[in-house]
């Protein structure tokens, strides 16, 4: 897949905010991606899951406690 | 009491120890999941044989790189995965759990304890597929690794640094053998490391049993991965063995390792194989199954001193059907090893306990560090019974036998029961010198057949008690002199006298039998 034009999936639990937009673009655009789709999903809990190609920038609050709970 | 404070610094540490989830991964979404095979789409940066997580905490071994997919195979969670699941690349390969807390362990091939005891607490891991030494690295094996047999050291002599096969049918006393081998590095700074490759967990019970009992649990580790854990498991537990075994012997030191065994292993690969769909050669084994057992078996080393002259011996056991051992598993690894230990089940069947086939048996590299009294010693030993049993399968129907031919066969028949050796009862190496310089003396004329068995058995613990000095004058290490095989001669002759009732000892014997022919 040719990751210099492939559309975004950005996951969140609620709404953004302007602010947070802005920054989701700048991490886009920084990556090369051409758009994004938003998708609302308050099983993350929060935080964000952004999805480029077959890349994830897993940020989700969910992610963060699986991990802790795997190591303790 | 129990320090509150102490409690959440580790916890506060823990979590920072937790690795930070926003750096970028590689991930993909299962396509496909049955009989404990994933396929992958996605994860188009996957490396070979890398670790693969599933989200929920499960892994799996990515095997087969495509270019739609990759197929990979379950470690854990193979009834909890399913299509749609998120699977992320790690980056490593498996780890094998290694450090010096092992020893008097059962673990499984992560190093994960099965046993039921301390948690492991070490942080030390070792990939599971490494490089074997290079030819610079390696030194000439020289020194030897005592079973405690007295057929094997006398005539299949094993070094530090060797590979060895012990081929045999099923209940051969094939398992017995390395069992013993184990039990006799006590005091020997030998670590010792068992694998059990898809094998009954009663039988490896009953082995992590006699261990700890016969007290080997204590420089023993115990790799498990029963007939019933998932077939990856089956296939990393001799890497992951061999793994810990490199762990010591990049410290220097002496390890024996058995892998039990790897005809199990090999059925283990190609299930694995054929379900990941890659094709099927001879006996349906894939085409990588010499490599999947040499690359193991190259592990084995004995390291020159500059890198510290540990040595890894291993003992891998192969099963035979019918005593085929031109199957394909057999004579891969009879080709890969430096020799075998060949059992057979019609020697078992008559009593010759261990039931090592002299003939078929050979040590490639060993000889050279066997102990010099034995090697002196044993040097006729093969050709003398290679030339009884001959004898007495020419002699099996004659019934007139010539006095020469008579006193050949009963010799060979009394060798052959001194090579007689019930389980657990090793003798030591001064042991061996007297036994063998005894056995192939003209002393044996006087202890009549059936009580030879008793006699070898006794003679050991009467030199002990009555002879302890000579036990003490003797040097494994330099030649025996004339001198010291007389006084072994004349101690055993007392053995004899007192042991074998005068009566009996006057007595005639009838013909020789041919119980071994």
């Amino acid at each position: 897949m040719d990751k210099q034009r492939a559309e975004a999936r950005v996951v969140l639990a609620r709404e953004p905010d302007t602010e947070l937009s802005e920054k989701i673009s700048a991490f886009l655009s920084a990556h090369g991606c051409a758009g994004a789709r938003y998708t609302i999903d308050p099983d993350i809990l929060g935080g964000i899951v952004i999805y480029i190609g077959d890349k994830i920038f897993d940020g989700s609050v969910r992610s963060r406690l699986e991990n802790i709970k795997q190591s303790l | 009491m129990i320090d509150v404070n102490a409690i959440g610094k580790d916890l506060l540490e823990k979590l920072d120890s937790v690795r930070s989830v926003r750096d970028e991964r590689s991930c993909g979404r299962i396509v496909y999941a049955g009989d404990g095979i994933v396929r992958i789409a996605g994860l188009s940066d996957v490396k070979y044989n890398e670790l693969l997580e599933i989200r929920g905490g499960y892994h799996a071994l990515a095997l087969n790189l495509e270019k739609t997919c990759v197929g990979a195979v379950l470690l854990s969670g193979e009834e909890k995965v399913g299509c749609g699941d998120l699977v992320y690349s790690t980056g490593a390969t498996v780890q094998m759990r290694v450090g010096e807390e092992l020893l008097g362990r059962v673990v499984d091939p992560l190093g994960d304890p099965l046993d039921g005891l301390a948690v492991l607490t070490g942080n030390e891991f070792r990939p599971v597929e490494f490089p074997a030494p290079s030819i610079m690295d390696r030194a000439k094996v020289n020194k030897p690794l005592q079973t405690g047999i007295l057929a094997i050291d006398s005539m299949i002599p094993i070094g530090r640094g060797q590979r060895e096969l012990i081929i045999g049918d099923r209940q051969t006393g094939k398992t017995a053998i390395a069992v013993d081998t184990i039990l006799n590095q006590r005091g020997q700074d030998v670590v010792c490391i068992y694998v059990a490759i898809g094998q009954k967990a009663s039988s490896l019970a009953k082995t992590v049993n006699t261990l700890r009992n016969e007290g080997a649990m204590e420089y023993t580790c115990v790799v498990s991965s029963t007939a019933d854990d998932p077939v990856p498991l089956q296939y990393l537990a001799p890497y992951s063995g061999c793994a810990l075994a490199e762990y010591f012997m990049y410290q220097g030191k002496d390890v024996l390792i058995v892998y039990d065994d790897l005809s199990k292993h090999a059925v283990a690969y190609r299930t694995m194989s054929l379900l990941l769909k890659r094709p099927a050669g001879r006996e349906a084994y894939p085409g990588d199954v010499f490599y999947l057992h040499s690359r193991l078996l190259e592990r084995a080393a004995k390291l020159s001193p500059e890198k510290g002259g540990g040595s890894i011996t291993a003992l891998p056991i192969v099963e035979t059907l019918a005593g085929d051992i031109s199957a394909y598993i057999p004579t891969n690894v009879i080709s890969i090893t430096d020799g075998q230990i060949y059992l057979e089940s019609e020697l078992f069947n008559s009593g010759v306990r261990p039931a090592v086939n002299v003939g078929l048996s050979v040590s490639r590299v060993g000889g050279s560090a066997q102990r010099a009294a034995i090697r002196q010693i044993s040097g006729q030993l093969r050709v003398n019974l290679a030339q009884y049993r001959e004898l007495a399968i020419f002699m099996q129907f004659g019934s007139d036998l010539d006095a020469a031919t008579a006193k050949t066969l009963s010799r060979g028949a009394k060798m052959t029961d001194a090579l007689k050796q019930r389980q657990y009862r090793n003798y030591s190496v001064r042991d061996m010198v007297i036994l063998l310089t005894v056995s192939q003396s003209e002393l044996v004329d006087k202890v009549p057949e059936r009580r030879m068995t008793a006699f070898i058995e006794g003679l050991p613990d009467y030199i002990r008690v009555n002879h302890a000095q000579l036990l003490e004058e003797l040097d494994p290490d330099s030649k025996l002199t004339d001198e010291m095989r007389g006084k072994i001669l004349a101690a055993a002759a007392e053995y004899v006298d007192c042991s074998v009732g005068a009566a009996e000892s006057a007595a005639s014997e009838p013909a020789a039998q041919t119980e071994a022919g």
